[in-house]
């Protein structure tokens, strides 16, 4: 009888030590679950809350033939903070790295806030030439990107 | 029997509380991304709803003067308008609707601004806070 009574408290241990571990693994499984889903909707939530726009005049884009230095001013049309060390510059679909400092307007701004905007200085090679249309595409934060076709 | 019934209580237990912890997840992050859906909406519309046209442009020794006028169905702020003369961003340092200074520019209405620029230009674009553009040709 005591030894009956010793399998099945035995028994009785190793199931709830079973079932503990199966519990904590569920559980932390759905935790893990939850962290996920919620930073993905973030990311959904941001992207949808955010726009740019190239607003270079598409005749007249600035552009230093000394320095070989390209100006994009982007403008952020939507309800998001962006930051500009997440900006990536294509020209004719090359990535070129922004010059810093990049200039913020209204000036005195230091971050860029809805309805700021950035102006992006970019060193092309080869040179931009008069009489060739070039396309500019600026991608940001959260994957919002806009592109422009233009002239220099 | 017993330990059986036990383990599977708490295994269902935990179960439960899992369902309960992603069933909210999903329910929360829906009503975030169905709000980023309507603002979204929103700045479409606001886009479509918007029209600007530069009426005139002069140089004076205070600056560039600007007469602008509201085409759109949507009120804009004057005081996030982007302005480029010649492809060149440049400041604004006045903005009124008939001498008053104000944030409201409904439709309809002209306003006048100033920009820091001085001497001939040929080519004026201006970029409201929805992204809308005009431009005005010399």
């Amino acid at each position: 009888m005591a030894g009956e009574g010793a399998s099945t408290l035995i028994i009785l241990t190793a199931s709830l030590i079973v079932a503990a571990i199966v519990s904590s693994v569920i559980i932390a499984t759905s935790i893990h679950l939850r962290t996920s889903i919620k930073e993905r909707g973030e990311i959904e939530e941001n992207y949808l809350k955010s726009k740019i726009e190239i607003i270079n005049d598409e005749a007249y884009s600035p552009y230093n033939s000394t320095t070989d230095t390209l100006k994009l001013y982007v403008k952020n049309i939507g309800y998001t903070v962006l930051d500009m060390n997440h900006t990536v510059v294509l020209l004719n679909g090359t990535t070129y790295p922004l010059k810093y400092p990049v200039n913020i307007r209204p000036i005195g701004d230091s971050v860029w806030a809805p309805q700021v905007v950035v102006e992006i200085n970019i060193t092309v090679s080869p040179p931009l030439m008069n009489g060739y249309d070039y396309v500019a595409t600026v991608i940001s934060d959260y994957g919002v990107k806009d592109s422009i076709r233009f002239r220099v | 029997m017993g330990s059986v019934a036990i383990s599977s209580l708490i295994v269902f237990a935990s179960f439960f509380l899992s369902l309960t912890i992603v069933y909210s997840a999903v329910m929360d992050t829906q009503y975030e991304i169905n709000r980023a859906r309507e603002i979204r909406e929103e700045m479409v519309k606001n886009y479509y709803d918007s029209s600007v046209e530069v009426i005139s442009a002069n140089s004076t020794s205070a600056g560039l003067n600007i007469t602008l006028k509201n085409d759109g169905k949507a009120v804009l702020n004057p005081y996030y308008l982007t302005v480029l003369v010649d492809g060149n961003c440049v400041n604004i340092t006045n903005v009124d609707i008939e001498g008053t200074p104000t944030t409201v520019w409904a439709p309809g209405e002209y306003l006048n601004i100033t920009v820091d620029y001085y001497g001939n230009f040929s080519r004026i674009k201006i970029v409201t806070e929805y992204g809308n553009f005009a431009y005005y040709v010399r």
